[in-house]
């Protein structure tokens, strides 16, 4: 693998782990979601 | 702290205050544990046995990948506190543009068997970019239905679905250009025709079922998708038995049957419905027998073709030194008749004093067959060359009718002893020409003509030369004893002879039709042969391109 393939893949790595860890920051330890009990009229 | 207090209103009874089995449809397991087996097994065992190449690197990340996007869904349907179904549904898009960036990654890897270029990689990668930014966001799942305990869909959804569709349509382009190489091997072609076709029907029905689950709300649509998975497995396998693809042979038929069985086996212990007990015994059985029967045709298969395998090997090796044998034997010989000759030339000439009158005829005798015999040999060893490829040609312009007419007057003196009538004609015209004076001469043109006086007991050889627009024509006509349908077929061939030739030519080695079509065709030139049978006369055509007239 070439240096820049390298370095995409270690961005693109990072990123996801950054973006699921938020994620779960987010949703699980945070609950900070929007919750309905009706189905909204779609746009 | 963790809080999973807020559950949906349909779960109960709950393993652990997380779990719960009893809303999940039994397709789930039914459909999705073999196929996260399987896909896990298939893509470990090409890993390892390909020691870790691209493209089972690749093949291994799209099975772990969907392993991931698989049990995400199973948390889906089991999970009962709503934070962990709404992180599934936020993990979704995520995993499914993972499964078509790398089903692209492999295929291309697979199918050109290089690195996908830097630029297609930073495409796959920005549109990646784009989902795992957007996953936390509403623009990911916009909501939590609680009466349905599912996430509203936004619009990375359709995002990924477009990015579903161009994966697909991206697997096509490969597959299809792939096809279009003149070059390649028609059995690699069918190999990447069949896994393009593959990805692309897998990358379709997973698409479709989860586009259509999305937009109808029947989620039990989507379960269907992951089938599509298995049909990709299944060309797989055909394909690595088929065409060994992954050099996998045997064991990796056994493997893939047996834990086939050993996965479908495992159902009982957590089916409970009759129905699905049924079908899942009938599904064993008919796995049970489907397999043992292909793994006995592949041991069968794979057996044959590994003592084919050795034995052409064997017959190669033994080729080789036949070859080198024949070419030291050959060479040797050729030395001593040339050294024989030489001697018998300079008894007969007086070199040694004046040669017995008695004596002269059976010298005389003995130098032709040393030629011969030295000429012979020479033929044998120029085919060998031309065979392995070692003839080098020097080429220049030279003019045809000029070298005809030379080899016509050589050989005069031998049709003359047998009382024949050789003749010459040439068609008014340029002759000139490019390619190696000395081959065509020695071996087309000599070779012919030398042919066509010693087949012919009586009558005549005409020579002659025609002019076409692109090409030279040299035609040797002889009225001698013919060939038949039979002889032509190997005519040119290496060694052949002709049914009758040896009778008729005792110094036929059979070589000397084979060289003059290797040199001809060296030239891009074309050979053949006429006649209307047995004691009807020969006619041979070269045919030689020039450059047009102007």
């Amino acid at each position: 693998m070439d240096k820049k393939s390298k370095i995409l893949l270690i961005v693109l790595i990072l990123l996801t782990v950054l973006s699921i860890g938020y994620t779960f920051w987010k949703t699980v330890i945070q609950q900070d979601f929007e919750v309905s009990e009706e189905v909204p009229v779609k746009e | 702290m963790l809080d999973f207090s807020l559950t949906c209103s349909d779960a109960s009874s709950a393993v652990w205050g997380l779990l719960d089995f009893s809303i999940a449809p039994p397709l789930l397991f039914y459909a999705y544990i073999p196929i996260i087996v399987i896909s896990l097994f298939l893509g470990g065992f090409v890993l390892i046995k390909e020691k870790f190449s691209l493209r089972s690197k690749l093949l291994f990340i799209v099975s772990i990948i969907f392993t991931s996007l698989l049990l995400n869904e199973i948390l889906l349907w089991i999970a009962a506190p709503v934070s962990l179904v709404e992180f599934g549904w936020q993990l979704e898009p995520l995993f499914r543009i993972l499964v078509a960036v790398f089903t692209v990654y492999f295929i291309y890897a697979f199918i050109n068997k290089r690195d996908l270029p830097f630029t297609q990689k930073l495409i796959l990668g920005t549109a990646y970019i784009s989902v795992i930014l957007l996953t936390p966001t509403t623009s990911n799942i916009v909501f939590f239905d609680l009466n349905n305990c599912e996430g509203i869909p936004g619009r990375l959804f359709d995002l990924t679905h477009l990015f579903e569709v161009v994966s697909m349509l991206w697997v096509a382009v490969i597959t299809v250009k792939n096809s279009l190489q003149a070059s390649m091997p028609k059995s690699e072609k069918y190999q990447n025709a069949f896994l393009g076709g593959a990805a692309v029907l897998f990358l379709l029905v997973f698409f479709a079922s989860t586009f259509f689950g999305d937009v109808t709300k029947v989620y039990e649509i989507g379960l269907l998708g992951p089938v599509g998975m298995v049909t990709f497995m299944a060309f797989l396998t055909f394909i690595i038995v088929r065409y060994r693809a992954f050099n996998i042979k045997l064991i990796g038929a056994q493997a893939l049957i047996v834990s086939l069985v050993v996965v479908i086996g495992s159902e009982f212990f957590f089916i409970q419905n009759t129905t699905n007990q049924i079908l899942t015994a009938i599904t064993l059985v008919i796995t049970g027998f489907i397999g043992i029967n292909l793994i006995r045709s592949v041991k069968k298969e794979v057996a044959q073709r590994e003592h084919i395998e050795k034995l052409a090997g064997e017959l190669q090796a033994t080729n080789e030194r036949q070859e080198t044998l024949m070419h030291f034997v050959g060479h040797e010989v050729k030395g001593f008749l040339t050294k024989d000759a030489g001697a018998f030339a300079a008894i007969s000439q007086g070199d040694f004093g004046q040669c017995d009158v008695n004596m002269k005829p059976f010298v005389e005798r003995a130098l032709v067959e040393s030629r011969q015999g030295a000429a012979s040999v020479e033929n044998i060893l120029k085919a060998s060359n031309l065979k392995k490829g070692t003839v080098a040609y020097t080429k220049a312009p030279f003019d045809m009718k000029e070298l005809v007419a030379e080899a016509v007057e050589k050989a005069k003196p031998a049709a003359g002893l047998k009382g024949l009538t050789l003749t010459f004609t040439a068609d008014e015209g340029s002759y000139q020409m490019n390619g190696d004076k000395a081959q065509i001469n020695d071996h087309v043109l000599r070779n012919l003509i030398d042919n066509s006086i010693n087949y012919t007991p009586s009558g005549s050889v005409a020579v002659s030369l025609k002019r076409a627009s692109t090409k030279i024509i040299f035609e040797v006509k002889d009225t001698g004893i013919g060939i038949t349908d039979e002889d032509k077929k190997r005519l040119f061939t290496e060694g052949g002879h002709g049914k009758d030739s040896q009778t008729v030519n005792a110094h036929s080695t059979g070589y000397g039709l084979y060289i003059a079509k290797q040199i001809t065709e060296a030239h891009n030139g074309t050979i053949r042969a006429e006649s209307e049978g047995e004691g009807k006369g020969t006619t041979f055509f070269v045919e030689l391109p020039v450059k047009p007239v102007s």
